[in-house]
């Protein structure tokens, strides 16, 4: 059994991947799309914060916050789509939204829904920005769509999972421990972004 | 009883059907093979696939859900016979130089992944509006396969590519909603709210995407 377990694991891992679904090509396709916000640190936490935000504020807000995100980013998508504004300093905006991600996080802060709402919308549209930026430029461009709306939903959820499991189960340091972190890395891409 | 009997259906009669097109020549199941291949292709279909059965994964009666596909079927059908008269309908009023038709097929699931999205949001627990879902979801399924179809449709060659197409979505959509029932109601109705905003924004920045570039 052993053996037959460690051959289908040896020939599982040293498979190549099909190039359609590459996660080493950039802008190809789906794989691509998909890999963009998994493989952006930046854009993975401040996602992942988004969940774990939501989840620690509990209610409504566990669904209603990772439901709003998308659909925000979406706007930003299409004015870098469009190209009808050239939104400036992208970079150290979403370098900022972690570090605020990270800190609402570390103090739990609870505002009124909509507050909240607002906040990540602010964020949600210089990170869709981003990902319509590249859109263009894809050999695939619909299943480049396709792979970031549902990478950023699964990061949400992710996060919203993590959240939730941490908030119920533990003492609420480790979610707190979490926002510091997100926020270093959040201090770290600030610097990165201005050199 | 019934679970044994709904994993008949989920398992044997589509392996039995896959399972038979190897004993026949390429010719006689070319296109039944595309037609199925046409589905499991397109991203968006898949994704519309599972909105829907989000959508009808809160039905209780066994017996609507015969209804649903009884429903779908019709409607399928219809659409395919009356695929002239749409045309025409879309030719007279210029509806195809918006996007341009070689882009239509896709167009038109990019508004069902809309719709169907905002379908998720408001998740309605009467029947009525998931019938009109049903009702709509299969007449633009219906349409894709009848535009992507090299064949003029007859009632004949039904088996062919829209058979194909039929075959594996409702194999898919009950796959999908058997294993979905696992779940509790209230974390479906979370999961429907959340996955309803992606496809809503997939469908919007496709549609928005294919008529600029």
């Amino acid at each position: 059994m052993f053996t037959i377990l460690s051959i289908f694991f040896i020939i599982l891992f040293s498979s190549i991947d099909a190039n359609a679904h590459s996660l080493v090509n950039r802008s190809s396709g789906f794989g691509s799309g998909f890999s963009h916000p998994m493989l952006g640190l930046d854009h993975f936490l401040a996602m992942f914060g988004v969940g774990v935000w939501g989840a620690q504020m509990g209610g409504r807000r566990i669904w209603s916050l990772p439901m709003s995100f998308p659909l925000i980013m979406c706007i930003g998508a299409l004015i870098a789509i469009s190209k009808v504004y050239s939104f400036v300093l992208v970079e150290q905006i979403i370098a900022l939204s972690v570090i605020v991600l990270g800190f609402v996080i570390f103090l739990k802060w609870s505002p009124n829904e909509l507050i909240a709402i607002l906040i990540i919308s602010i964020f949600a549209l210089f990170h869709g920005y981003a990902h319509g930026y590249e859109l263009p430029k894809a050999n695939d461009p619909i299943s480049f769509i396709i792979g970031f709306v549902l990478s950023t939903g699964l990061i949400h959820l992710f996060g919203v999972g993590i959240g939730y499991f941490f908030d119920k189960f533990d003492n609420k340091n480790i979610c707190k421990s979490m926002g510091i972190l997100i926020a270093i890395f959040g201090i770290i891409f600030l610097f990165k972004a201005y050199n | 009883m019934l679970k044994k009997s709904l994993l008949f259906i989920i398992i044997f009669f589509p392996c039995l059907i896959i399972s038979k097109l190897f004993y026949l020549t390429v010719a006689e199941y070319g296109l039944f093979s595309s037609g199925m291949y046409n589905i499991f292709n397109n991203y968006t279909l898949l994704l519309c696939l599972l909105g829907l059965s989000l959508l009808l994964v809160n039905t209780k009666k066994i017996i609507t859900h015969f209804y649903f596909f009884i429903t779908f079927l019709f409607f399928y059908i219809l659409t395919l016979i009356f695929i002239d008269l749409i045309l025409e309908v879309i030719f007279s009023n210029n509806l195809d130089l918006l996007w341009g038709f070689d882009k239509f097929p896709l167009v038109v699931l990019y508004f069902l992944s809309i719709f169907l999205g905002f379908m998720l949001w408001f998740n309605p627990i009467n029947n009525a509006f998931k019938f009109l879902s049903i009702i709509i979801f299969s007449s633009i399924i219906s349409f894709h396969v009848a535009l992507k179809d090299i064949e003029l449709f007859t009632i004949k060659s039904f088996i062919n590519f829209p058979g194909g197409n039929l075959l594996i979505t409702l194999w898919l959509s009950v796959t999908l909603i058997v294993v979905l029932k696992i779940f509790n109601t209230k974390y479906i109705r979370i999961t429907s709210k959340i996955y309803g905003s992606w496809i809503i924004v997939i469908g919007i920045m496709s549609a928005v995407f294919s008529l600029i570039y």
